[in-house]
């Protein structure tokens, strides 16, 4: 609840109590105050009385004497007056002193009753004297010269005048505490009703948001239950207390009755694996949350099934207890996807195994090769020269002649499995990947063409070429066959002219071309241009082995590119080649369309 | 110079017509040093540590070693690890005289500590050449410690 609806509540409290209390205490003054004035007001009346009294008493008793009549008690009463009437007056003067027209006649009183005291003085002189008429006189004088009983009547008329003034006062303000308590009244009713609508509101407010929350936690059990994912919720002690359908389904549990199961007994089983139960304690226990445990279960419907359980704990909605929220993936489909693939990769292994295993013969091979084929070859060149030696003189034209093509056989013999050997490096060593300038590469081929037959004419155009990632060696090889090509079939021209061009296809690749007007070839045969040991033209025309082109389309291929070739014969020939554009990690971009 | 021994050359290759044209070659290049034709590498320790058919042989290491690589029993790169191995050896220059052009086989030649790696030319006038200079250049040029 706000502060500020408590504040009010309180200080409501406050007002409804405290008003009526100092409204009544403010009534009760006044009737006392009131019943104060009328105790006063009937004191003043008895005094006066009184004072007349007592002075008509003497009077009285004077008379008395007068006839004759008198005694000491009746001597005694005479002089009452003058005895008691002056502290009676001072009393009636004390009680009147706020009071300035009561004091102007208790003044007249006081005179009036002086004087009625000092003729009575007179009277019983003049008795003791024995003059009776004299005595007489005065007594008459007194009632004559000093009336008193206006006097008296004024007094007791102006208290009660006063009384009834103050009388009227006080029903006024009476008057104005009753209309304050009706107001009061009114008041405290206001803030009854403004409390009890208030709490009438909030009670209503609270009723909503319960019923709100009712279905919002209806709803969300409708999502548990209707999620395709195992959900179950169990208690500190494993007992399931909701499991949604797919639960069920998959445990094999009915769904219509639910009764609290122990997890162990879930899935015939299925949740027996000790292991497991231990980590679902420890999340109950120990707060670890439970995170894609794997774990393979024999489920009722007879499956071995792969399941990914995450489990955490989390506070019962009800209760302070706590409760273990488990979800469950099936991953089967998963599961055998992946062992299948590592069925594949095994098969695969295999393969590359028996693929590292030929070329590991094949360098054996090449090895042999190398060394034992090259050795025989050396003793058969070198054996003919002995020979030569041996015979000297007796040696004739033929025999010379012989032993010479035994010599050059072996030696030719010897070049070809050296070339071989250069081929078949060319597929197996690694790619050594770097920036390679290929300007400069041309350049370099070039100037070493130029050095070998330094009396050629040749007009050479070289554009500019651009920096690619290759290996270096190899890309060297491309353009030393090439340019040198180009070199070698324009050797019958007086005049030749040699052209390299570069251009950038649209998926970044280059494509370079070396372009000559040499000799050219048949395009009918332009299929065996790049064989091993394949020709176009005599050995006696234009020497060579056939097997610069196959090297560098070995070259080529190993960095993604490939080369043609256009030609006609006897107006030279064109070779092109492409090498896609790549980084030096040597993954290539293909652009995806 | 007088006093000075003269050094064997010592020729270590299996294969007989190779051998037969390396000893040519060396009889051609005139050296006054004696040139001694061993079959395969435990012959050539045997040689060299004089044991078996050579321990009465005349004391001293040789000027060079021509050594082929491929032989049966022991190959050459097992000699040269071993003479390198031995502190009597390990000073004795060698030389790989082989058809091979491996790069594996020059690369453990190499870090074996060979003193030069030829490769068997083909061609028989280069052949020639190569086993005659090498020959020159071993016994007659090139200065190697005194015997302890």
């Amino acid at each position: 609840m706000p502060r500020w609806r408590l504040a009010g509540l309180l200080f409501a409290m406050v007002v409804i109590v405290a008003l009526p209390y100092f409204a009544t205490r403010v009534m009760s003054d006044d009737t006392q105050r009131v019943n104060s004035w009328l105790n006063q007001t009937s004191t003043i009346k008895a005094l006066a009385y009184n004072i007349a009294y007592v002075v008509r008493d003497s009077e009285a008793a004077s008379y008395r004497i007068l006839a004759g009549d008198g005694d000491n008690a009746i001597e005694r009463r005479a002089n009452s007056a003058k005895r008691l009437a002056p502290a009676l007056l001072d009393q009636l003067r004390a009680l009147t002193r706020d009071n300035p027209d009561q004091q102007a006649r208790i003044g007249a009183l006081v005179s009036v009753v002086n004087g009625r005291i000092t003729l009575l003085d007179h009277t019983l002189d003049r008795l003791h004297q024995g003059d009776t008429a004299g005595a007489r006189q005065s007594l008459r004088d007194t009632s004559d010269l000093f009336r008193m009983h206006a006097l008296i009547g004024g007094i007791a008329r102006a208290a009660d005048r006063l009384v009834d003034q103050r009388r009227r006062e006080v029903d006024r303000q009476m008057e104005r505490s009753r209309l304050l308590l009706a107001l009061i009244a009114l008041a405290q009713l206001l803030l009854l009703i403004v409390v009890v609508v208030t709490s009438e509101r909030q009670i209503g407010k609270r009723q909503l948001a319960e019923t709100r929350e009712g279905r919002a936690v209806l709803r969300s059990q409708m999502i548990v239950q209707a999620v395709r994912e195992p959900i179950a919720l169990f208690d500190g002690q494993l007992r399931s207390l909701l499991v949604n359908a797919a639960f069920a389904e998959l445990y094999g549990l009915d769904p219509k009755h639910q009764r609290p199961l122990s997890l162990p007994q879930i899935g015939n089983g299925a949740w027996s694996d000790g292991a497991l139960l231990q980590r679902l304690n420890d999340v109950l226990l120990r707060d670890r949350e439970l995170w894609d445990y794997e774990v393979v279960q024999h489920t009722p419907d007879g499956v071995d099934r792969h399941v990914v359980i995450n489990a955490r704990r989390i506070q019962q909605q009800d209760s302070d207890a706590q409760a273990l929220l488990l979800t469950v993936s099936d991953v089967t489909a998963r599961a055998l996807a992946e062992l299948r693939v590592n069925e594949l990769n095994h098969q695969l292994e295999g393969k590359v195994a028996q693929i590292t295993d030929v070329n590991r013969e094949l360098e054996a091979f090449s090895y042999s090769v190398s060394h034992d084929l090259r050795a025989p070859l050396r003793h058969i060149a070198g054996f003919a020269r002995k020979l030569r030696q041996h015979l000297g003189e007796r040696m004739d034209e033929t025999g010379s002649h012989y032993l010479d093509v035994i010599g050059s056989s072996a030696q030719r013999m010897g070049q070809l499995i050296e070339d071989l050997l250069v081929f078949s490096r060319l597929g197996r060593g690694a790619l050594r990947l770097q920036p390679v300038d290929m300007q400069s590469l041309a350049e370099e081929a070039r100037a070493l063409c130029m050095a070998e037959a330094p009396e050629r004419h040749i007009s050479w155009a070289i554009a500019p070429l651009p920096i690619v990632v290759g290996d270096e060696n190899m890309l060297r090889t491309v353009w030393q066959n090439l340019i040198g090509n180009a070199v070698k079939y324009t050797s019958q021209r007086e005049h030749a002219h040699i052209a390299v061009e570069v251009q950038r296809g649209r998926n970044g690749d280059y494509e370079f071309s070396v372009s000559d007007d040499g000799a050219g070839f048949d395009m009918q045969y332009a299929d065996k241009l790049f064989g091993v040991f394949q020709r176009m033209h005599r050995a006696s025309d234009f020497p060579g082995n056939g097997i610069g082109l196959a090297n560098v389309r070995r070259i080529l291929a190993r960095h993604g590119g490939r080369i043609w070739a256009v030609a006609e014969p006897g107006l030279g020939a064109r070779f092109h080649f492409t090498l896609p554009a790549r980084d030096l990690s040597g993954t290539t971009h293909e652009r995806l369309s | 110079m007088m006093n000075r021994h003269i050094r064997t050359i010592l020729l270590v290759e299996d294969s007989m017509a190779d051998a037969e044209m390396s000893l040519d070659a060396l009889r051609e290049a005139n050296l006054a040093n004696p040139v001694v034709h061993l079959q395969d590498g435990v012959e050539c320790m045997d040689w060299l540590q004089c044991r078996g058919d050579w321990a009465k042989r005349e004391l001293g290491n040789p000027a060079v070693v021509l050594l082929d690589i491929k032989m049966p029993r022991m190959d050459g790169l097992e000699v040269l690890k071993r003479m390198r191995a031995d502190d009597s050896l390990r000073r004795i220059p060698v030389v790989i005289l082989s058809s091979s052009r491996e790069e594996s086989d020059l690369a453990r030649s190499w870090d074996l500590g060979v003193n030069a790696y030829v490769m068997k030319p083909v061609d028989v006038d280069q052949f020639f050449n190569a086993v005659r200079t090498l020959g020159q250049f071993w016994a007659v040029l090139n200065q190697a410690p005194d015997y302890e």
